[in-house]
């Protein structure tokens, strides 16, 4: 018995190491006012168009930046490596565990994109929408670790 | 749903550690499944008691509460 839809624990690591790298790809500019790599690169576009541009491209290579798309792709891959790695010792009560903190998570994320909708306006809503995927995995990832940490902490405190 | 195990435990001279490891599973859980925070699966609870050489309704036994209030 178990689940069988998740990583050997050792991506886990890899998980944690990709979101660490994605974090240090956007503080790097901020602190050394300089790119650890050129920004603009020939990528494949399946559709591209901007705001204020008469500007439109559908199904091709062109130059684009991509800073954001570099810290997306790590930081996703990340955060679904962490989330979907088993624990050294994966039982039924982690299994439990995981299910609690993923309907938490759910809850948690859709309340809030709920108010931030009804409360915030203009182009910062376009940030809110973008930065809500992160609430899943955060939620996720404490609600997880804490009740992991409160389980192990009555155990310890527990007699044998 | 409650049960016996600490008492088990005591009879047969096993540790929370050992247990688990006998059963495949984290000392955290039998923590659990004794501080009845977790009910076990029918399968964990049939290793448990295969381990104390006991039936199932030795080691776990239900309780008022686990039965929907009957309507007169």
């Amino acid at each position: 018995m178990g689940t069988t839809l998740l990583f050997h624990n050792r991506f886990k690591k890899i998980g944690w190491i990709l979101i660490l790298i994605s974090i240090g790809f956007q503080l790097y500019p901020m602190i050394f006012k300089k790119y650890l790599i050129t920004r603009y690169v020939y990528v494949p576009v399946l559709f591209s168009n901007y705001m204020f541009k008469n500007f439109r491209e559908t199904f091709s290579i062109h130059p684009h930046d991509i800073d954001l798309t570099v810290f997306l792709t790590l930081s996703i891959l990340g955060c679904l490596l962490v989330i979907f790695s088993k624990e050294k010792i994966e039982d039924e009560l982690v299994s439990n565990i995981r299910l609690t903190s993923l309907i938490w998570s759910v809850l948690i994320s859709y309340m809030l994109f709920l108010i931030l909708t009804m409360t915030i306006y203009g182009t910062t809503y376009l940030l809110v929408c973008l930065f809500n995927i992160y609430t899943i995995p955060l939620v996720y990832l404490i609600r997880f670790n804490f009740l992991l940490y409160k389980n192990s902490f009555y155990t310890r405190t527990d007699e044998q | 749903m409650n049960n016996k195990i600490k008492i088990e435990r005591a009879v047969n001279n096993i540790t929370q550690d050992q247990l688990a490891q006998l059963v495949s599973v984290t000392r955290q859980t039998i923590n659990a499944i004794e501080l009845k925070k977790f009910v076990p699966s029918t399968v964990l609870a049939l290793k448990i008691c295969k381990v104390f050489n006991k039936p199932v309704e030795e080691v776990f036994f239900l309780e008022d509460e686990d039965f929907p209030t009957q309507i007169n």
